[in-house]
């Protein structure tokens, strides 16, 4: 087993971090101003031709491996900005797409997700249901070669941008059979949608998260992904993967909150020197260590399991969450402790890091959900 | 066009780090493309955007070296070659000139040759004159702007209390300021790619050149030894109490000594 | 190509000056190297020869002497009036194998650091770059350099044994301008130049002076410092007024330079300039080499950090832990106090 990476992972790496430094900063000044993602910044991922990392080969993508999606993904994570959830959600709906379309739907659907002309969103949530299809409440009604979309969706990130998402609807013309619902691929700019304000959250600063409105909503058959009916599938893949993404870029926030405790430590000095030697804080640095490390570790190794398409990844997936979410938050909340008032303060980035660290528990399926998916898979697993 | 970049891996000496005995931690210390390699390297990619030329980089070092041609792929150049062998090691400015220059020979030579203006780790901005020296080039140095016309090379030349706008023939040799450019980031698809492409390895052997005249042995300076640099003899006298009171003693010193 | 086996005929302390429009140029590196030339060539008891090539060099060259050069060599010619690298390296190179020289020295500017490697690479021998000392080993009689290295983090002292010219280049501001002797002789000799134009493949278009500096601040007697620390709020614009209330410069380290709170000219440091004032303010400084080595040769300094464990006091006099912010304030109060 070679814990070392590849010198390609370290190239990405080293590519990340720069696009990091270079273009980021000026992104978060625009969005902290507008509380919203600048209207170039597709291009700006285009340009360095970061999208389509996740599109195979053969429709035009790089065709990157996942493991090197999660290293981009942490390093990410450190800087704690909101501005990159647009570039994994374009690649990871793009390569559902490719993974369950039609030659037509790939071909008319992936380019613009590549090209930073077209935002992508993923949209099931619901006011009154974040995983139950069964109380989908957005309906999809036939009507000749259309059907004809009603109803909300909430908490969708980047639904008010031009491009197209997939959306899950209750398909009433699968009425009586087992499974009914339907993923249709979107154009969030088609008459008959409209949009709340963005909800403010308590982390991911910026971020433009609102609810979608249908009324009489047209949208072809043609733009059906995978089979009627059978859409719940499809969420359930992607999102076993936008897990992993998750927990990546949360294992970042965690590193980012060692380092910045790791500085003050050695730079506050109390009682004559540096606070970080006395025992109970260098406990706490030993700690917090100890669980990004551990985390970041079944991050790669559950991310193998997805990349070498081992069955049983979305358990994994979820056992990753499992474990990563609270251990990250604690190492944030360990970080503002360790920074005293000032880790209370917005002058220091901790903060904000322990903030971005409580959505991985509730968003993109919660943890008590995950649970009940690893205790499950466990029980009757022979 | 053919451009050849001549590039240095370096460690990243803004990184450094000093032990418990004040002597300096080199292990460990990232590696990076030398700055401004990578403002010479920006300026071939855009020549190759804007003129169609082909872009070769070239640099001299240990095996680890390939990281950094791996980056300057990825960044666009077109071929990369790495110049290694024992016999290479220890080469001050005029041996690490002798060879670039009989590598840039052996590749058939170029239309231009674009050289950082300084290392970061060495600091002495000799290799590229010493190059065009060699090579019998025409010598363009500091540039802080780049212009190609036809068979000409013209450039905003930085002397310090002078900029000059100078202009030479092609084939020459530019040296590249940091105020040149912003060097690109690697681009993700070319990351990917980059390892599909084989990177030339030339060693003592390629090169049609004597013997004496590389690394260590063809060294004409020598490293007589490497130390800390001297800490001031001053012992600190630390004026205390509130920021008043300190600033009242620190005049009535000042004073004394008759500093103000 | 000079052979090992030569190297007893090899004699003398040469050094390259530089001029601009017939005058030594605005900065005062030239006579910093030729005094520092003087000594080298007093310890090996040889003679100190200064190369100048410009046009209309007939008073410059004579100063030299009197700067202390023992013979001086000029190139004087219209097309030599601005620096030209081909045909300077072509002229040193050939009177350096005629002539012989044991050292050659060059300043370390733009223009040094475009002649002096290449003069090096034709002549077969080393060059040793930015230098901050020169002395000359008593046994062996050879030059010894010593300069900074790693990005100014160590020091590294270096030889060239076996190959003639030895040469090195010098940074400005590191060491003393001479004093002029008015009663000092020595030998002028003009060179024939057979140069042309026509000779020269790199044509100059355009020569642009860049707007004196305001201020020179290596002629500071008293020099106010910001580093990072004195940028917070309004305390750099206090600096200011700190500066007025000392008869001060204002200088800076690179982070601030590069904020764009000071321009590049009052610099400091590995990449900037070296200062020698007799009092340097450092404010809100920490102290890394990078900084420390373009001023730990001032006088009086006082540092000014909220650390206690910064580097800066490993190079002061007078410290005050405190937030620069609240010191300044009291720093000038108490001053225009004194004052009044």
């Amino acid at each position: 087993m070679d814990f070392n990476l590849s010198p390609l992972n370290k190239l990405v790496i080293k590519t990340a971090k720069a696009f990091c430094e270079r273009e980021i900063p000026k992104i978060d000044a625009y969005m902290q101003e507008h509380k919203d993602y600048p209207p170039n910044l597709q291009e700006i991922f285009a340009k360095h031709k970061m999208l389509g990392m996740d599109v195979p080969k053969e429709h035009g993508g790089i065709g990157a491996d996942n493991f090197n999606l999660i290293l981009v993904a942490e390093e990410v994570g450190k800087t704690a900005t909101t501005c990159m959830l647009p570039f994994f959600m374009n690649n990871s709906v793009a390569e559902t797409i490719c993974h369950w379309g039609t030659d037509e739907v790939i071909k008319k659907f992936v380019p613009p997700l590549c090209d930073g002309s077209a935002w992508a969103s993923m949209a099931f949530t619901e006011p009154n249901t974040g995983s139950d299809p069964r109380a989908l409440t957005l309906t999809a009604e036939p009507d000749g070669d259309d059907f004809i979309l009603n109803g909300t969706k909430r908490f969708i990130s980047m639904a008010n941008k031009p491009g197209y998402g997939i959306f899950f609807a209750k398909d009433l013309s699968m009425k009586g059979k087992p499974f009914d619902t339907t993923a249709f691929v979107v154009d969030k700019m088609t008459p008959g949608i409209t949009f709340s304000g963005h909800y403010e959250l308590m982390g991911l600063d910026g971020a433009d998260t609102c609810d979608v409105f249908f009324k009489d909503v047209r949208v072809p058959k043609a733009n059906i992904l995978g089979k009627q009916g059978k859409g719940f599938p499809i969420l359930l893949r992607w999102i076993a993967g936008e897990r992993v993404q998750q927990c990546a870029a949360t294992i970042g926030g965690g590193q980012a909150a060692l380092d910045e405790s790791i500085k003050y430590g050695n730079q506050r000095v109390v009682g004559g020197f540096p606070m970080g030697y006395m025992q109970g804080f260098s406990w706490m640095l030993a700690e917090m260590k100890t669980k990004v490390e551990a985390s970041r570790l079944m991050c790669y190794k559950t991310v193998k399991l997805q990349d070498e398409k081992v069955k049983g990844f979305e358990a994994a997936s979820s056992e990753l969450k499992v474990f990563t979410v609270p251990m990250i938050q604690e190492v944030c909340r360990q970080a503002v402790q360790f920074h005293g008032s000032y880790g209370y303060s917005k002058e220091y980035k901790v903060e904000k890091l322990f903030r971005n660290a409580m959505h991985a528990g509730v968003v993109a399926s919660s943890l008590e959900i995950n649970k009940t998916i690893a205790g499950m898979t466990i029980l009757t697993q022979k | 066009m053919k451009i050849i970049v001549c590039i240095k891996q370096v460690p990243d000496v803004t990184e450094v780090k000093w032990d418990e005995n004040g002597s300096l931690i080199r292990t460990g210390l990232p590696s990076i493309i030398n700055p401004n390699d990578q403002n010479a390297i920006e300026a071939a990619l855009v020549l190759k955007e804007e003129k169609g030329a082909e872009v070769t980089v070239i640099s001299m070092g240990p095996p680890q070296v390939e990281e950094a041609l791996r980056e300057a792929l990825a960044m666009g150049c077109d071929n990369a070659v790495l110049l290694t062998d024992r016999k290479f090691g220890g080469a001050d400015c005029w041996a690490t000139a002798y060879t670039l220059g009989l590598a840039v020979k052996k590749l058939g030579g170029c239309d231009l040759i674009f050289c950082g203006v300084e290392a970061m780790d060495g600091n002495t901005a000799q290799v590229g004159p010493e190059i065009a020296d060699f090579l019998d080039l025409p010598l363009l140095s500091y540039a802080e702007d780049i212009k190609v016309g036809d068979g000409t090379v013209t450039i905003h030349q930085n002397l310090g209390d002078v900029t000059r706008v100078i202009e030479g023939p092609m084939p020459a040799l530019v040296t590249c300021e940091k105020e040149l450019n912003e060097p690109r980031i690697p681009r993700m698809d070319l990351v990917f790619s980059c390892f599909d492409k084989e990177i030339m390895v030339m060693g003592i052997d390629d090169l049609e050149g004597e013997l004496a005249n590389f690394g260590l042995k063809g060294s004409p300076t020598r490293l007589r030894k490497v130390f800390s640099p001297k800490r001031a003899k001053a012992q600190v006298e630390f004026l205390e109490g509130t920021p008043k009171e300190s600033s009242q003693k620190l005049v009535e010193k000042l004073q004394e000594i008759n500093a103000i | 190509m000079t052979s090992t086996k030569d190297i007893s005929a090899h004699k003398g302390v040469w050094v390259f000056i530089e001029q601009f429009e017939g005058k030594l140029t605005q900065s005062t590196l030239s006579l910093e190297i030729l005094g520092e030339a003087r000594k080298l060539a007093d310890k090996l008891e040889t003679e100190l020869t200064a190369v100048l090539l410009g046009e209309n060099l007939a008073d410059t060259a004579a100063e030299l002497i009197q700067y202390g050069a023992d013979k001086v060599l000029v190139g004087d010619a219209p097309v030599l009036a601005n620096y030209r690298t081909e045909l300077y390296t072509d002229i040193i190179c050939k009177e350096a194998e005629e002539r012989k020289p044991d050292i050659l020295l060059v300043g370390a500017s733009a223009t040094g650091r475009d002649l002096a490697p290449r003069i090096s690479f034709r002549l077969h021998t080393g060059c040793t770059a930015d230098c901050t000392e020169l002395d000359i080993d008593d046994d062996k009689k050879i030059l010894v350099s010593t300069r900074p290295a790693f990005g100014g983090n160590v020091m590294a002292t270096i030889l060239c044994p076996d190959h003639r010219p030895q040469m090195s280049t010098v940074r400005e501001g590191v060491m003393d301008v001479p004093v002029k002797d008015a009663s000092r002789t020595g030998e002028i000799i003009i060179l024939d130049i057979t140069a042309k134009e026509e000779d020269a493949r790199v044509k100059i278009l355009e020569v642009k002076k860049h707007e004196a500096a305001s201020v020179n601040i290596q002629e500071a007697i008293r020099v106010v410092s910001a580093g990072m620390g004195a940028c917070t709020g309004e305390c750099f614009d206090s600096l200011k007024t700190l500066a007025k209330e000392l008869n001060a410069e204002i200088g800076g380290t690179r982070p601030v330079f590069e904020s764009g709170r000071i321009p590049h000219e009052v610099q400091i440091g590995q990449t900037g300039k070296t200062v020698r004032p007799e009092l340097y303010l450092a404010v809100g400084i920490s102290g890394t080499v990078q900084h420390t080595t373009g001023m730990s040769n001032s006088k009086t300094v006082v540092a000014i950090n909220k650390d206690p464990n910064a580097e800066i006091f490993k190079f002061a006099h007078y410290g005050i832990v405190g937030d620069a912010k609240a010191v300044v304030p009291e720093l000038i109060d108490q001053l225009k106090a004194a004052k009044g």
